[in-house]
Parts: C-alpha cells; sequence; structure tokens
C-alpha cells in the first residue's frame, strides 16, 4: 500500500496519468476486491480445468471414478442428484454429471462471449463512432440515423436470426482438415458452435458504443489542441488516431467494462431460449435454466451457479464504476 | 420502479389469498367448472383438419360420434349419436340407428345426412385431410381418397333414411365402435359449415365461437389466443340430464412446471401430465392426487431411411442394442414406463415381437462389423423438440452411444412445428418421437408404417410387410389375424427403421374433488359422465 510519503516521492520523480488513475483504483475497496474476485473465477475456470485435465485418466470412466476433476458431459445415470461429497464437490445433476466442472466449462463460455463479443463491439463501435463524429454534419447525421433504425430493431431476434444464418455457413467450417496445426483445430472443434453466437452479439451490439465514441469524439474535437493539429495542417485520419483516440481510452474502457456483463447476461437469455451453446455443452446459462426446473426438488442446481454468476456481473459491476471514478474522475463528481 | 410495479401483484398475491377463505379451485368446484391443463394452444377445432392430442382433448367435449367411450371399462362403447348399433356375422356390414332426439346445439336435428356429409368431407382429395386414412377400413373409402373413385355414392356408407345409418367395410372389423369415438369418424352440421364456405374449403369461420355448432354434451363458448378455450352445456344435447358439469375450461400451458405450480396453488382440476423431475416430488407430496396410469403409446427414436449412412442394417440394430431402456426409464423419464421391446404397445391378447433389447457387446461387434471404428467414427444429429425434458432425454443417448460406440453424435433442438416440419420432409438424421394410439389394436400402431402413410416419416416401406397387414385384415379367425400381426410386427422390428424406447404411462395430477375420473389407456375420459364434489 503506498503511504502519503511514498506518493510524495512519486511526484517529484513525476507521475504519468495511468498511475494516477491506478492509485485512485486501489483506493476503491470495492473495485479492489472485485478484481481479486474476477481474478479468482478466471483462473478457476481456465487454469483449474487445465490443471485437471493434465494427468487425468485417459479412460472416462475411471475419470469419473478416481481423478478429481471430471469431465463435464460424462454421465452417470446411477449418480443422478448426488448431494456434495468430497468425491463431487458441488454435487452432480440431473443426468449424473459432475456439477462442479460442468460450473467452470459453463464459466469458460459464458466469460469469453462476454470478452470475444465486447472487443468486436469495441472494435466496430468505436471505429463507426469515431468517423461519425469527426465527419461532415451530414455524413455523421446520415451514421448516426442507421444506428437509430438498428436500435429500433428487437435485438435478441436479431441476434437469433443472425447467428443462426451464420451457422448455416459454418457448418463446412466445422469438419476441419487434418493438416491444420493442432491448436487451431482444437479451438475450431471446441468452440465452432459459439463463433456465430460471438459474431452475432458482437455485431449487433456495437450501437451504444457507437453513440458514447462519437460524443467523445463531438467532445474533444472542439477543444485547442485538435485547433492546434488543423492549423498545424495535419491530416484529418491522422488528428483523429493520433489525437484524438488516445485521448478517448478512459472512457471507452470504463464503458467496456460495463459492457462485458450485458452480453454475458445475452448469451444467458440466448442459451435459456435454447439458441446458443450445443448439447451436452454447459454455459452458466445453461447451468441457471436447467437448474430452474429443480427449485422444487433440488435447489443446489439453481443456487449454485446462480450465485458464481451473480458474484461476477457483481464484481465487473463495481470494477467498472471504479474505473469510471479513477479514469475520469470529473464525472465521478456529478 | 417498474420492477417494483411488476412484483407488487407477486408480492401481494399471499395476502390475497389469505383474507379468501375459499381457494379458487372451490370455487370452480361449486359451479361445476372443470379446470383442465392442456398443454398447448390448439391448431383448431375442425374434428377433419387437427390430428393432434391437444385438439382431441376439446373436441371430444364439442362433439360425439356414434358411440361413446364406456367411462370405466376401456374396451366399453356407449351409446353416442347412434342409439344402438347391430353388425352381420363377420363384421363387415354394420347399420348404426341414430338418436331419434339427437340435436346439434343450435336446435336442429342430427341426421345421416350429417354423417355422411362428414366422411365425404374428409375423404375428399381436394380436402386433404391428413388422418383420412383412419376412414380407409370404409369399403372404397381409400379409393375415393386417393381419386381413383369419382362418385361418392360408390363408397360403402348408406342412408337407410334420416337416422339409419349403414357401414360397408372392406374387412371384417369387429372394433368398428372404438374406431367412430375417434374425433375423425364424427359428424359436423352440414348447415353450419356450407353457411361458411364451401365442404372442402380449410379453416373457415364455422369453428369460430360465434358460429360453432356441436352435437356433443358442449358447446363452444370462449376461444382467446393462448388464454382459455371454455365450453359450456349443450342444451340441446340429447342426454342433457346425464352431464353433471355446467363448463370446462381448458388452459393452453405448455410449461409443465407452471401448470404443476399451478395445481399446488389450488387453480386447476387436472394437469396435462408431470415433467420427469417434478414426479418424485409430487408422488410423495401429493399422495392422493398424483395419478400414474397405462397409456397406449410407444416412444422411438426413428432414422432417416433415405440416408446412405444409415442403409446398413447392422448400424441402427447397434444403435438400438446400446440403449439401457430401464435405466432411461429409471432416471431420466421416472414415470415408471416400461422398457418398450417392440412398437405395439401391450395389449389384450396381443403379444409385442420383442426384438429391442440392450446388449452392449453384441452393439459394439455390429457397428465394427460394418466398418466403423475410433478412426473412422460414424457422425449424426439427433433431432428433438424444445418441451421440457428434452434435451436430458436426448444427452442421455449421447452418452450411451458414445460409451460404447465409435460414433459422435450431436443434438439439434427445434420448436414443435419446425421439429414436425423436419420430420415430415425427412429433413433429420435421427430423431425422438412416439406415437399415442387412437384405438385398442394393433393396427394403430402398424398401419403407419405403410409406404406414402404421412406419419411413417421415416423413409421406410415393404411391400412384404403391407402383405401381411392386408391378409391379416381379411383374416376371420382372431387368432389367425394376431398371428398374422405379429409377423409383419417382427419384420418391421428387425430392419430397425426405429429404435423403440418405452411404452408410455400417463402421470399427472388430478384433484380429489373430480368424481367419476376412471384410469383408461386411450386417457380419453368422457366428459359427459364426469362430476365435481367438494
Amino acid at each position: 500500500m503506498p503511504t502519503e510519503k511514498n506518493a510524495a516521492k512519486d511526484v517529484i520523480k513525476g507521475q504519468s496519468l495511468w498511475s494516477d488513475a491506478w492509485l485512485r483504483l486501489k483506493k476503491n475497496h470495492m473495485a479492489v476486491i472485485s478484481m481479486a474476485v474476477l481474478a479468482l473465477i478466471f483462473l478457476l475456470c481456465f487454469i483449474l480445468p487445465a490443471i485437471g485435465n493434465f494427468n487425468a485418466p485417459e479412460d472416462p470412466a475411471v475419470r469419473a471414478a478416481e481423478h478429481w476433476f471430471k469431465n463435464p458431459n460424462y454421465q452417470n445415470l446411477n449418480n443422478t442428484f448426488a448431494p456434495p461429497s468430497g468425491h463431487h464437490w458441488l454435487g452432480t445433476d440431473q443426468s449424473g454429471r459432475d456439477l462442479f466442472s460442468r460450473l467452470l466449462y459453463g464459466g469458460q463460455i459464458s466469460l469469453l462471449v462476454g470478452l470475444v463479443a465486447t472487443t468486436i463491439s469495441v472494435i466496430v463501435g468505436v471505429a463507426y463512432g469515431a468517423i461519425a463524429g469527426y465527419s461532415s454534419e451530414r455524413t455523421d447525421s446520415l451514421m448516426m440515423r442507421i444506428v437509430d433504425i438498428l436500435y429500433g430493431l428487437p435485438f435478441l431476434v436479431l441476434v437469433i436470426l443472425f447467428s443462426l444464418l451464420i451457422s448455416e455457413h459454418m457448418k463446412e467450417l466445422s469438419e476441419p482438415p487434418d493438416d491444420v496445426w493442432k491448436w487451431e483445430s482444437v479451438f475450431v472443434n471446441k468452440y465452432a458452435n459459439l463463433i456465430p453466437l460471438f459474431i452475432a452479439i458482437g455485431a449487433l451490439g456495437w450501437l451504444t458504443m457507437a453513440r458514447v465514441a462519437r460524443a467523445q469524439v463531438m467532445n474533444i474535437k472542439k477543444q485547442d489542441f485538435i485547433e492546434a493539429a488543423v492549423s498545424l495542417g495535419l491530416k484529418k485520419s491522422t488528428i483523429l488516431t493520433r489525437h484524438i483516440l488516445p485521448n478517448m481510452i478512459g472512457p471507452m474502457i470504463v464503458y467496456t467494462t460495463l459492457t462485458v456483463p450485458s452480453f454475458i447476461l445475452t448469451e444467458a437469455t440466448l442459451s435459456y431460449l435454447g439458441v446458443g451453446v450445443q448439447s451436452p455443452n454447459s454455459s452458466w446459462g445453461i447451468l441457471l435454466q436447467e437448474g430452474s426446473r429443480y427449485m422444487e426438488t433440488n435447489a443446489r442446481l439453481l443456487i449454485v451457479p446462480s450465485i458464481v454468476f451473480s458474484l461476477t456481473l457483481f464484481a465487473l459491476n463495481f470494477l467498472g464504476d471504479g474505473l469510471r471514478d479513477a479514469l475520469d474522475p470529473k464525472a465521478s463528481k456529478d | 420502479m417498474r420492477l417494483a410495479f411488476i412484483l407488487s401483484p407477486v408480492l401481494l398475491m399471499p395476502f390475497l389469498s389469505s383474507c379468501d377463505k375459499e381457494s379458487p379451485i372451490d370455487k370452480y368446484t361449486e359451479k361445476k367448472i372443470l379446470i383442465v391443463g392442456n398443454s398447448n394452444e390448439p391448431a383448431g377445432l375442425d374434428p377433419q383438419i387437427v390430428t393432434g392430442v391437444i385438439e382431441s382433448n376439446i373436441i371430444t367435449s364439442l362433439f360425439e360420434g356414434l358411440c361413446v367411450q364406456h367411462p370405466s371399462d376401456s374396451g366399453g362403447s356407449m351409446p353416442g349419436a347412434a342409439a344402438r348399433w347391430d353388425a352381420n356375422e363377420d363384421f363387415t356390414e354394420w347399420t348404426f340407428h341414430l338418436q331419434k332426439n339427437g340435436k346439434w346445439s343450435d336446435g336442429m336435428p342430427v341426421t345421416t345426412a350429417d354423417f355422411l356429409f362428414a366422411y365425404e368431407r374428409i375423404l375428399s382429395p381436394d380436402f386433404a385431410a391428413k388422418y383420412s386414412s383412419m376412414l380407409y377400413y370404409i369399403k372404397n373409402g381409400e379409393k375415393f381418397n386417393k381419386g381413383e373413385l369419382k362418385d361418392f355414392s360408390e363408397v360403402g356408407v348408406k342412408a337407410i333414411d334420416d337416422y339409419t345409418l349403414k357401414i360397408f367395410l372392406r374387412a371384417p372389423i369387429p372394433f368398428l365402435p372404438h374406431l367412430t369415438k375417434h374425433y375423425t369418424w364424427y359428424p359436423v352440421p352440414k348447415h353450419t359449415v356450407l353457411a361458411h364456405g364451401t365442404m372442402t374449403e380449410r379453416n373457415t369461420y364455422w369453428t369460430a365461437p360465434e358460429s360453432m355448432v356441436s352435437n356433443g354434451p358442449f358447446k363452444l363458448e370462449t376461444w382467446k389466443f393462448n388464454d382459455r378455450i371454455e365450453v359450456i352445456r349443450n342444451p340441446h344435447y340429447w342426454d342433457a340430464d346425464t352431464v353433471k358439469l355446467n363448463a370446462i375450461r381448458y388452459l393452453p400451458i405448455g410449461n409443465k412446471y407452471t401448470e404443476a405450480r399451478m395445481f399446488f396453488n389450488d387453480q386447476m382440476h387436472v394437469t396435462e401430465r408431470l415433467a420427469p423431475e417434478m414426479i418424485g416430488y409430487c408422488r410423495d407430496r401429493y399422495p392422493r392426487e398424483f395419478r400414474q396410469e397405462v397409456y397406449l403409446g410407444c416412444d422411438f427414436i426413428r432414422f432417416n431411411m433415405t440416408l446412405e449412412k444409415f442403409k446398413d442394417v447392422r448400424v441402427r440394430k447397434a444403435l438400438s442394442l446400446a440403449i439401457d431402456r430401464q435405466l432411461i426409464i429409471d432416471k431420466v423419464t421416472k414415470g415408471g414406463e416400461e422398457p418398450a421391446q417392440g412398437i405395439v404397445s401391450p395389449m389384450g391378447e396381443y403379444k409385442t415381437a420383442g426384438i429391442a433389447k440392450h446388449n452392449a457387446e453384441l452393439a459394439s461387434q455390429l457397428i465394427a462389423e460394418a466398418g466403423y471404428s475410433d478412426g473412422n467414427k460414424l457422425k449424426f444429429t439427433l433431432l428433438t423438440t424444445d418441451r421440457d425434458g428434452a434435451k436430458t432425454y436426448a444427452e442421455a443417448f449421447q452418452d450411451m452411444w458414445q460409451k460404447i460406440l465409435p460414433v459422435e453424435v450431436s443434438i439439434e433442438q427445434r420448436e414443435w412445428k419446425s421439429y414436425q416440419d423436419m420430420m415430415s420432409k425427412l429433413g433429420y438424421e435421427m430423431t425422438t418421437g412416439g406415437w399415442i394410439g387412437d384405438y385398442p389394436d394393433p393396427t394403430t400402431f402398424l398401419d403407419m408404417w405403410k409406404k406414402g402413410d404421412g406419419n411413417n416419416r421415416t423413409g421406410w416401406h415393404s411391400e412384404e410387410y403391407e402383405k401381411l397387414l392386408g391378409k391379416a385384415e381379411l383374416a376371420t379367425d382372431p387368432a389367425e389375424r394376431i398371428r398374422l400381426l405379429r409377423q409383419a410386427e417382427t419384420l418391421f422390428l428387425n430392419e430397425h427403421p426405429i429404435v423403440p424406447i418405452y411404452w408410455h404411462t400417463s402421470v399427472y395430477l388430478l384433484h380429489d374433488s373430480v368424481k367419476n375420473w376412471h384410469p383408461l389407456p386411450l386417457r380419453n375420459q368422457p366428459y359427459k359422465f364426469i362430476d365435481l364434489k367438494k
């Protein structure tokens, strides 16, 4: 923890905006706790299965009986609804599958959807918004009216249609040729049916991002240093990439952290509706959907995924709030 | 703010109901209104167009065939639109004497003209009724339906006078009274149908609540889409004194959990069925209301026989042998069903051929012989619906197959209509499905596998199979007939165009106040005898 003394020393050294923000963020307890929670969830979801799969017995039956980390899709119909035990840390589900490993693999998918779709929407949204904001008034209003029209269409319906459309084309891709290098074939096999979902959510989720980006550009372009750049005779594209975009980063990062949970929720909704992750794979949305059937009989199947899911969403939201306060101190005073 | 607004009625509910000493169900019981869970919005209410169980539940209260199901004896038939009937010695000629005071709900008499009109309508090729094969037993019925015969007077239905109907059959059918209880054999009001369109015009407004006229114990009162269908007592019904209920309300509730929760909250008399996950819970908590009865039906998996990958019978047999049916029943469906060894549900004299069994070793041996191994896996997609529990059911097969056989199975879930559509067009590879019998005879499960039958949906057909069925139909000795039918079933099962899984049970909740509701294997309880008492 930095003390006042240390901070004073840092000032002498000269302090970047980033380390300034970092200091402010560290003072926000909720944000720090959120970061720790997120880091823990990420580690659990991505590292633990890798460790668990390493050295696991090859025979799934032997593995299910002996190894601590189970195959999430391995059924044992003779052991359904088993309560939590040393063997099944969170018990088993309606098909006798290990809930703990399903939760972690489901987390991989939910977190990936959140991250990949957000990345796509940030790239598209920021580019679109920045261009609109820096173009002539006519181009700007034309581009933004297109956004308005897309806003008027029902998001979920569009995502469903779009992902079905893409997945028709993806069918040829899903059987990779033998000579592709290992990593790619593993990736394609594991997440092939998710790629349409990623693309669909990202490709239709950039609208708000574009509006935020445009507002930022409009704000920045009226400032003095831009006028200076213009009077120096720089090209429009140079001004946009060199001077405007770097100054937008703060607010965009904040907005991005708030977008991730909304995309995870979208995936959950889509899986709940039966579009999305393919059987027998799990995602948090699927676990919640299946768990909701056992409200009366085996509430554990609903409660456990709900806790993990809510925890992640809370953490992301608190982190986003904290980042906003840290990166944009003016905004937080409103 | 908005959330609070949405939640407020939910939060207030316990207080509201505690103010009220009478539960909703008691009120309805007192008013003699039966509340029935009916799964989904019906596709229609025209007895000659619809094909489903959902529609059948409503239509049997509105219309009445020549005979009516006995309330407790599944093999018994009671007078319906016909007061009495007799057959000649070999059951090929039947005479039905209609009720002299039989009336439509608008007061017009029910006469033989209405029956002739209904049968001509369903058999007309222009009308394209999907279920017309139910009337192929009538002499020349099939020919007329296929357009080979233009003149309906050559079809074996004759009106001797306004109240005497003679039916000539193509073969001896001792179970004809059972057929007449099925909605395809119901009369329709000639005067009303013609007032709203021509005979062969589909989906006219004659089935709308303001215009529908029916001859059953009840008549249509309201039809609110996705809300309810209500039928009320028909004052012109010939046997109105027997009818106890004042009204029946059908609720289209697709979600089985919602339906069960409505029952727990005293909002319903009868549920449609219980989701597997609820069965154990309801058996313990509601022992008096819990019903588990034999239901004449079979669940199976269809192969698309037109596909190259399923051409080899060893592959199909291996996939059938790999399934542990008892385990599926105990752990997935949980309704106390019986593992199906064949397609025909056990009934009367008929014992099924018993081909479908569980044998993992033989299964892997057969698929290896067919040329598949871990390096060369058989890949296919299993189509299923998006209904509750369908996914867990399909995943159980997926896992069983992948554990013992070199196969790679993916699951595709489709919404009900698109699932039906894919099946009809043979746009699937393998699909889960089932069949509920229409009448208590093995042919209700065997006729559908004929070439071109709308319910076949596998692309499988066999001339020899149809020959055997034809022979069985003409057989006069019942024992000989059963032997031939069994032979046909054996032939069918040995070809493995389907994988039988289990024979159905009907598992549902029935409120204490419902009287005269007896278990029937077709679950076609006649509403006219049902009563409500606290």
